[in-house]
């Protein structure tokens, strides 16, 4: 037999969990457009019956039930979708940072209408060919100066904008990071804040729902995957190590790096050791900077230089109308001083190393006939010595192939009168410097006695940049060098001043004779306009307008792949989001419709209580009366 | 069925909205700019081929340019050398009628004042002056006249005439650019134009036995020799022979003097660089070899001559009555100037044939550049504008249907 008032206990507990009901639907509808939230759901359970079935059991039938309390208020979500949308956020970060700073690259090349360095370069040689028409031209001699100008400041510019573009690129990684360990720290707080709650037997699901979205933004910036099945220890890993084990974080920090030009390397902040993230806006801005922009400037360096030098080759050997000869069209600033090449690497005071960007042998060379005796030259690539042999029956051509298609660093060609030159090229590693040859061996004679470069053949008389004086493993009497520009050729070129003072210098005429050829010989003139299209470089691209083409095309194709990366990657996290909505987002409707459901089931409640009085009244007033 | 929650369709709307604007921008960027790529992105296998047939176009307008200039000059030296050919003709004439022998002293000496008004006619055409002021006929060393003209009195004629004509310009060795890679010889130069004979030069010193003892270089006609030390005088013979220029080497067998002779009538112009073989063989002049083309031995025999000489010649010839040379010498000289030049009319035509075929074909090219890159580069309009009015047609249907669902809720039927 139950208690008299037990019908206004199981009354009131109606009365609590539906009012208890009522709030979440109210809290459901508030949060509906609150970023990361996820509908609520009270569970409700019948209150344990009195009375188990044990011996001392009122001899009643059935059991007295207690009526309704609220068992949980969980959070509706699907902890494998969570986590597949984990999974994708790092490619979404990724592919969205490298589009927008692709795009900004491509920006840069102004391709193809007129306002690129290759249109300027085009007026430059047209400028040239100007000269080689009127080779005794004042006003010719102006255009080609001033066109050398405009070409240079184009390619600062760009230069330049390359650079601005990676130094946002590192100032976007420090702050980057800095968001990162706000992220961690903050989740750190939530991760103890929860713990309580939950020793407390709460289920804190706003706090879950707050981390969830801090963890979703984390993975914009870094691959990580989450292990919570410690109840205890909320765990995030990034490549296997521990980003968040509870209470314990492992923060990120930002470290200078000196061989990189000082951009920033991203280390744990405990042990100073180097995090590589692979992908995430991490991943990507750092692949950006030291890859893609990295290699924009290098190869824009590397044509650049190369142009000047080939310019210059010429221009040197050339005759103006005034009788000046061997004056450089450009200068490069700053280039190491000492003639030797010597350098100071360490920075410690002592000359450590020799930086030279080309060496020529002393010989014409016929570049179709055979050497005639075999060996193996070493140079140095990217990941250490190159060999290339050759034997007795390969041509000059043959072996200047082979060193160029090799993974060495430096680029062999044959000069205009025929001598072997060896120009150093970019390097793959930061930790060579760009534009200086490295290391040149040669077991045969072929660099020795035949094209008249080293002085010996072996390992004892090979050319070695580290160390000073290098030069003098050169062929006595004529094998040439020059030294290596210390900074960007692209940011660094200009126009020789000494033409700008006196354009009347411009070189136009060639001379057979060593003495001062005629005022309309526009034989220098004529080839400096002919490298436009001859195959000059050595390498992917052959002529400047191979270069062109290619820089677009590669710059084109990598955007083109980014913006299509990142749409496709939109849209599979929005459908991902549309899941997530479909399962944890607030349906008004639904909200409205459970409210009127609790609602009634308040008025059902109070109904119940109101009875129950009634029947209290009955026998407390009324009986006996 | 899935669960809708509410905000999905608003989300849903937006991505799609968003999407379309992203795309309108495109097509309406595209279609102010009037370009088929905002970015390289857009097109980067275009890109990369407009950026060569831009640069390609460039090129063949700037050959177009040095085609027209060498025409020009070419064009105005074909008048002058025409005019000269009809001088020669009537000098030509002149030596007939001189040679016939029923004219009288008296005749002949009016017919060398003709002739020395011929002459400087001559002078004044050989040293004409292009459009822009540079020497037509004097190779590369276009601002000094080709010919240097020196006068005296002559015996028999009132005014001061040309005694002397000798060639003061340059070898040609300029060339322009007229297709990739492919080039004219720009200049042309008297000493080969206006030449009337071979040129022959017999050595002054017996050459038995010489042996080069340093090694010597010189330019022969613009080519380059080099003696090496050892190489005996039969090697120089080859050596010059092999040279590529016109002229041929050879040892007199009377004399064993090293001789020298062009094979297309022309003057030899050796330029020594360094070594003093050829003055050794008695070929140059030690005092000042490098003064081309006065640089022969003292002793040296030099014959054949520019047009001049002949057409001097004949004035004196004529002045003299000397009516045998008249008919002998003096004719058949004018008549080998008369076709070494209308040879070099002819090859001065067929050379510019040649850049007339060139033009043709580069404004051809020209023409195709420009078609192939605006097909890549440039806009096509009537596609643009229909994309153009699908997507705002598809924006005003997405934007009726968003209004209309999202507007009503449950709580619109609620009291």
């Amino acid at each position: 037999m139950g208690s008299t008032f037990s019908g206004i206990e199981i009354g009131k507990r109606s009365l609590n969990t539906h009012q208890q009901a009522l709030s979440t639907v109210g809290h459901n509808l508030s949060n509906a457009s609150v970023e990361g939230y996820s509908r609520q759901r009270v569970k409700m359970r019948a209150v344990d019956p009195l009375y188990r079935p044990q011996l001392n059991r009122e001899e009643v039938p059935g059991q007295i039930g207690q009526g309704v309390e609220v068992a949980s208020i969980e959070r509706i979500r699907d902890e494998l979708l969570e986590n597949r949308i984990l999974a994708q956020g790092d490619l979404a970060g990724y592919w969205e940072t490298r589009d927008s700073y692709i795009l900004q690259v491509e920006q840069i090349h102004q391709e193809p209408y007129d306002t690129s360095v290759r249109a300027l370069m085009d007026q430059f040689w047209q400028g040239w060919q100007e000269l080689s028409v009127h080779p005794d031209g004042q006003a010719e001699r102006q255009a080609v100066l001033r066109r050398g100008e405009a070409l240079i400041d184009g390619v600062n510019q760009r230069y330049n904008r390359l650079k601005q573009v990676r130094n946002m690129l590192d100032d976007d990684i420090v702050v980057s990071v800095g968001e990162v360990n706000g992220m961690l720290a903050e989740i750190k707080n939530l991760n103890e804040e929860i713990v309580k709650s939950e020793a407390l037997g709460d289920n804190p699901n706003d706090m879950y729902d707050r981390r969830d979205l801090l963890v979703n933004k984390l993975s914009e910036y870094l691959p990580v995957t989450v292990d919570n099945r410690d109840p205890d220890e909320f765990l995030i890993h990034t490549r296997g190590l521990h980003l968040i084990q509870g209470k314990q974080v492992s923060y990120l920090d930002v470290d200078p790096n000196p061989s990189n030009e000082g951009y920033h390397d991203i280390i744990w902040d405990a042990n100073g050791e180097l995090l590589r993230p692979a992908s995430g806006k991490l991943g990507s801005l750092v692949e950006l900077r030291d890859t893609d922009v990295r290699g924009e400037i290098q190869s824009l360096d590397e044509m650049t230089m190369a142009f000047a030098d080939l310019v210059n080759g010429i221009h040197r050997d050339g005759w103006s109308a005034t009788g000046s000869t061997g004056v450089d069209f450009f200068r490069e600033y700053p280039f190491v001083d000492n003639l030797s090449g010597n350098y100071d690497r360490s920075g410690d005071g002592e000359l450590d190393s020799t930086y030279v960007y080309r060496l020529s042998g002393i010989h014409s060379l016929d570049p179709a006939s055979p050497v005639g005796f075999a060996g193996t030259i070493t140079l140095d690539g990217p990941n250490g010595e190159v060999n290339v042999p050759y034997t007795a029956m390969d041509t000059v051509e043959n072996i200047l192939d082979r060193i160029n298609s090799s993974p060495a660093e430096v680029t062999a060609v044959l000069d205009r009168q025929g001598r072997l030159e060896i120009r150093a090229g970019i390097s793959g590693s930061t930790d060579n410097p760009d534009f200086v040859i490295r290391h040149v061996e040669d077991s045969g004679q072929f660099l020795t006695g035949y094209a008249g470069l080293l002085e010996g053949s072996g390992p004892e008389a090979a050319y070695d940049w580290r160390q000073s004086d290098a030069v003098l493993a050169l062929s006595p009497g004529g094998a040439a060098y020059s030294v290596s520009p210390l900074s960007h050729p692209s940011g660094w070129l200009r126009v020789n001043e000494e033409l700008v003072a006196d354009p009347s210098k411009v070189a136009s005429g060639l001379s057979d004779t060593g003495r001062r050829p005629p005022s309309g010989d526009n034989r220098a003139a004529s080839d400096i306009a002919m490298l436009r299209h001859r195959p000059v470089l050595a390498g992917r691209s052959e002529t400047f307008d191979d270069w062109f083409a290619l820089a677009a095309a590669d710059i084109g194709l990598k955007g083109e792949i980014a913006a299509q990366s990142r749409e496709s990657q939109d849209l599979v996290m929005k459908e991902l989001e549309d899941l997530r909505q479909s399962i944890s987002g607030v349906n008004l409707d639904e909200e409205f419709a459970e409210m009127i459901k609790f609602q009634h089931g308040y008025n059902a409640a109070a109904r119940f209580v109101t009875t129950v009085d009634e029947m209290i009244d009955t026998i407390i007033n009324r009986l006996g009366a | 069925m899935q669960r809708i929650s509410t905000n999905m369709p608003m989300l849903d709307n937006r991505f799609r909205m968003s999407e379309r604007d992203f795309r309108m921008d495109q097509v309406q960027r595209g279609i102010a700019s009037s370009r088929s790529m905002n970015n390289l992105r857009d097109a980067p296998v275009d890109a990369a081929h407009v950026t060569r047939l831009d640069s390609a176009g460039k090129r063949v307008e700037r050959y177009l340019a040095n085609i027209d200039y060498v025409r020009g000059r070419w064009s105005q030296a074909e008048g002058y050398m025409n005019e000269a050919v009809s001088i020669v003709q009537r000098l030509r004439e002149l030596s007939i009628q001189g040679a016939t022998g029923t004219y009288a002293r008296e005749d002949l000496n009016y017919m060398a004042v003709e002739a020395d008004a011929l002459v400087s006619e001559l002078a004044n055409v050989v040293n004409a002056k292009g459009g822009d002021g540079q020497y037509l006929f004097s190779g590369d060393d276009v601002s000094t006249p080709p010919f240097l003209v020196g006068t005296g009195r002559v015996p028999g004629l009132s005014n001061t005439s040309i005694t002397t004509v000798s060639y003061a310009g340059a070898q040609s060795r300029s060339e322009t650019e007229i297709t990739d890679g492919h080039s004219v010889e720009t200049n042309l130069r008297g000493n080969e134009v206006f030449w009337a004979d071979h040129q022959q030069v017999f050595g002054a010193r017996d050459t038995e036995g010489f042996v080069v003892d340093e090694t010597n270089r010189f330019v022969l006609d613009g080519k380059q020799v080099v003696l090496e030390p050892g190489d005996n005088i039969h090697t120089v013979v080859r050596k010059i022979n092999d040279a590529g220029a016109a002229v041929k080497a050879s040892i007199d067998p009377v004399t064993g003097s090293l001789n020298l002779e062009t094979t297309i009538p022309h003057q030899i112009w050796i330029e020594p660089v360094e070594g003093t073989a050829l003055s050794d063989v008695g070929l140059l002049t030690d005092v000042d070899p490098t003064g081309v083309p006065r640089n022969w031995h003292p002793d040296a025999m030099v014959s054949g001559g520019s047009l001049f000489d002949q057409a001097l010649a004949l004035r004196d010839a004529l002045l003299q009555g000397d009516q045998e040379r008249i008919g002998g010498a003096v004719v058949g000289g004018l008549d080998k100037g008369l076709n070494s030049m209308l040879r070099n009319l002819a090859d001065l035509g067929a050379k510019t044939e040649r850049l007339e075929f060139a033009s043709s074909r580069l404004a051809e090219e020209a023409g195709s550049l420009g078609d192939w890159k605006s097909k890549l580069a440039d806009l096509d309009v009537t596609q643009a504008i229909t994309e153009m009015s699908m997507l705002e047609y598809t924006r005003k249907a997405s934007y009726q249907v968003a209004g209309r669902v999202l507007q009503t809720t449950l709580m619109d039927f609620l009291r």
